[in-house]
């Protein structure tokens, strides 16, 4: 499935998830869930890490999160249905409380009409859906211009106070 | 009132073009249903049992003449002549076509109205006094917080994808004629004891099938802090609000789980650990909004005023009128005038589109352009001068708007009901009607005094009966339509949820019920005593009694 970023645009993926510790010791760019990650974190410095991801979960908190995020390269939050919205407030607090500067990755049930909350929560990547085109999410992604809550230029974390302005979307 | 400027107007516009799209998609199959209803929903626009129903925002209830004008321009176009006033001081049309609501949507646009997050599971319209900015009992006028809320909340990114809906409202008096503590969120403006402005928060209120009363979270919240808080609430919510069981989703039920000293404790962690400079409103903005707001008025001479309106009231139907549709403004010479859509055998809170243009002209003429919207479903001209109410009440009266029983036993609360929506159990409508016949004299309504009630067609009771004097649920017993009874609520000022008071009826066994519980008042009420003081004092067992004696 294609990943996007927070201009809809299709980027490389050179991610794969793998599900034990051994491989995810062996391999870079692999991504793998908190269980695994917990196994093996110990054995990854400062630079691997990077070249290393956990998916999340639904019902996986923020302080389960806390221990292992520092430095990693990429975080994905699993959608596990498109109505469900913690995984929006899991993206935020990643970024603000925790302050997490990788690739933060929406996966799982997400539509094209949710890009912009999910660029404006702090997702800097979306896997789009097999039914869905990366064309879609963009479309949805220039559907406004204005926004009442956006961040201060150049800012990150996100703010999400009341912000009277042109949104400055998430950098990655 | 709120005027907005190029930003708000664009972010309106780009919604109406955003929905157009997302019709088109549903339409074409692009999108199934599914994946278009929280879409559609977080437009308002549901699927009733014989149509489609918008339910167009009207923020905080209050509305421009210009608006008015809108909404009947709407009701004509695209509906059949009418729309319904809701308990939440929206509107709702009950016969929209799908494929036309774009362009019903660019209509509204045209006059700053739209139907953002009016339903779905997001934050919902911020409902306020009907008399904010006109009662000389408010600390502050509810709608600049209202607004500010408003415009924080819509089109949220981190909070549109909630467990269930979220509803707040707004008082800035002592008085509570907003029902907060039926509200997820209910907020009361009081002073510090530095005399700084701040927040009464009661979190987790609300009717439905488990109503509550909503306990104080936050004694004081200062103003500098309310989107902070409100922040930290809904983020508790957003993470840990039921999502396995629609009807235990609400931040009632976690609020109450947790207990409101360990949600109030969560709040705080949460609130404590944000920025508080993330979440500061502008000094300059809080005074933009705050100068929208205004008084329009110069004072009257009070004593002048006083002198011309005597030698007005010698007809006994204005000054009946005067004594239950009028009430005190802060400005002298002025007066906050009630507009029951309420007639004798009418349906409670629906309006024609003739009606609303008559409103908007006496908008204009009598109340500086601006009308308000009750939770009750009712209508205010909140800026009336008292020489110009005895010409205001003839216009009323020549539109069917003249009725004067507000507070009084035919100013019912009634949901759509069954005839109307897909959840309903039994049909609410047809009771307000026969109801409100057989109290219909005047005289007799006075003299019982005081008496809400309200009718909800089922137990998500967008009727309000819990909080109803006399409160009647619609069930569905074995394929027909019954009628329970409950007793002692109270929706204003002190919040209180009515018990059932036994078992149910059919249709005309609630009617001669709901008389016979109000005879049982005039026979055991103490002198001065009104409907609510009298059950609070007997208890319910007397009612009871004479209700389900044996003959």
């Amino acid at each position: 499935m294609p990943v996007i970023d927070t201009a809809g645009l299709e980027i490389e993926d050179v991610w794969r998830f793998i599900d034990t510790a051994d491989v995810a010791i062996a391999e870079d760019y692999c991504v793998m869930t908190l269980d695994v990650f917990e196994e093996c974190s110990g054995r990854f410095d400062s630079e691997q890490v990077q070249r290393r991801g956990v998916r999340f979960h639904v019902g996986e908190t923020i302080d389960d999160a806390a221990p292992y995020v520092r430095g990693l390269g990429l975080i994905e939050l699993e959608f596990p249905h498109f109505k469900d919205g913690r995984m929006y407030s899991m993206a935020a607090m990643l970024r603000r409380k925790l302050g997490f500067t990788g690739d933060l990755r929406a996966c799982g049930d997400v539509l094209p009409d949710q890009a912009l909350f999910l660029v404006r929560s702090g997702f800097s990547s979306i896997v789009v859906p097999e039914q869905f085109s990366p064309a879609q999410f963009q479309s949805s992604l220039s559907a406004y211009s204005v926004a009442y809550q956006s961040g201060q230029s150049g800012d990150l974390p996100m703010v999400l106070g009341l912000h009277r302005s042109e949104p400055s979307g998430v950098t990655s | 009132m709120y005027i907005y400027d190029s930003l708000d107007k664009s972010l309106i516009n780009q919604r109406v073009s955003e929905f157009r799209q997302q019709v088109e998609r549903r339409l074409s199959g692009d999108l199934t249903e599914e994946q278009f209803k929280p879409l559609r929903l977080m437009n308002g626009l549901y699927l009733q049992l014989h149509a489609y129903m918008l339910r167009v925002a009207i923020p905080y209830g209050t509305l421009s003449s210009d608006q008015m004008r809108t909404l009947a321009h709407v009701a004509e176009k695209y509906d059949r002549g009418y729309g319904h006033f809701t308990t939440r001081q929206n509107i709702q049309y009950n016969w929209i076509d799908l494929e036309r609501t774009p362009d019903l949507l660019y209509d509204l646009s045209g006059a700053d109205l739209h139907a953002i997050q009016t339903s779905g599971n997001c934050i919902r319209n911020v409902t306020a006094d009907p008399f904010a900015g006109a009662t000389a009992d408010e600390v502050d006028d509810p709608r600049i917080w209202s607004e500010i809320i408003r415009q924080w909340s819509t089109l949220h990114p981190e909070f549109s994808f909630l467990p269930r809906k979220f509803k707040i409202a707004v008082t800035g008096a002592a008085a509570d004629r907003a029902a907060i503590k039926f509200h997820d969120i209910g907020l009361r403006i009081v002073r510090g004891v530095d005399g700084d402005l701040g927040f009464q928060v009661f979190v987790g209120g609300g009717q439905g099938r488990t109503p509550i009363v909503a306990p104080l979270i936050r004694p004081f919240l200062p103003a500098a802090d309310l989107l902070r808080y409100l922040d930290a609430v809904l983020r508790v919510y957003n993470l840990h609000g039921r999502r396995d069981n629609i009807y235990k989703a609400r931040i009632k039920i976690l609020v109450d789980s947790l207990g409101a000293d360990d949600f109030a404790r969560q709040a705080e962690a949460e609130f404590s650990s944000l920025d508080p400079k993330a979440f500061e409103v502008d000094d300059d903005e809080v005074k933009r909004i705050r100068q929208m707001f205004a008084l329009p008025l110069v004072a009257v001479d009070s004593v002048n005023a006083k002198h011309d309106s005597d030698e007005q009231v010698d007809e006994p139907h204005f000054s009946r009128w005067l004594s239950t549709n009028t009430f005190p403004h802060k400005v002298p010479g002025h007066t906050i005038a009630s507009i029951s859509l309420k007639p004798v055998g009418g349906i409670p809170g629906d309006a024609t589109a003739v009606q609303m243009n008559a409103i908007a002209d006496l908008a204009d003429r009598f109340s500086c352009g601006e009308v308000r919207v009750t939770y009750t479903q009712n209508l205010v001209l909140p800026h009336v001068r008292d020489i110009d109410l005895q010409k205001l009440w003839e216009e009323l009266k020549k539109n069917d708007l003249a009725a004067a029983n507000i507070g009084l036993a035919t100013d019912i609360i009634a949901c759509p009901g069954m005839d109307y929506c897909s959840l309903a159990n039994a049909r609410s409508i047809p009771i307000a009607q026969r109801l409100s016949e057989r109290f219909a004299d005047l005289n007799r309504q006075h003299d019982i005094g005081p008496l809400d009630i309200r009718i909800s067609g089922c137990i998500n009771a967008c009727g309000h009966h819990h909080a109803g004097h006399i409160g009647i649920l619609g069930v569905d017993k074995k394929g027909e339509e019954r009628y329970q009874l409950t007793l002692g609520g109270e929706g204003n000022g002190e919040s209180a949820i009515g018990k059932i008071l036994g078992p149910g009826f059919d249709e005309n066994g609630i009617l001669d019920a709901v008389e016979n519980v109000v005879g049982t008042y005039l026979a055991m009420r103490a002198k001065d005593e009104t409907f609510s003081q009298t059950v609070l004092r007997l208890g319910h067992a007397p009612f009871k009694e004479r209700l389900y004696a044996r003959h």
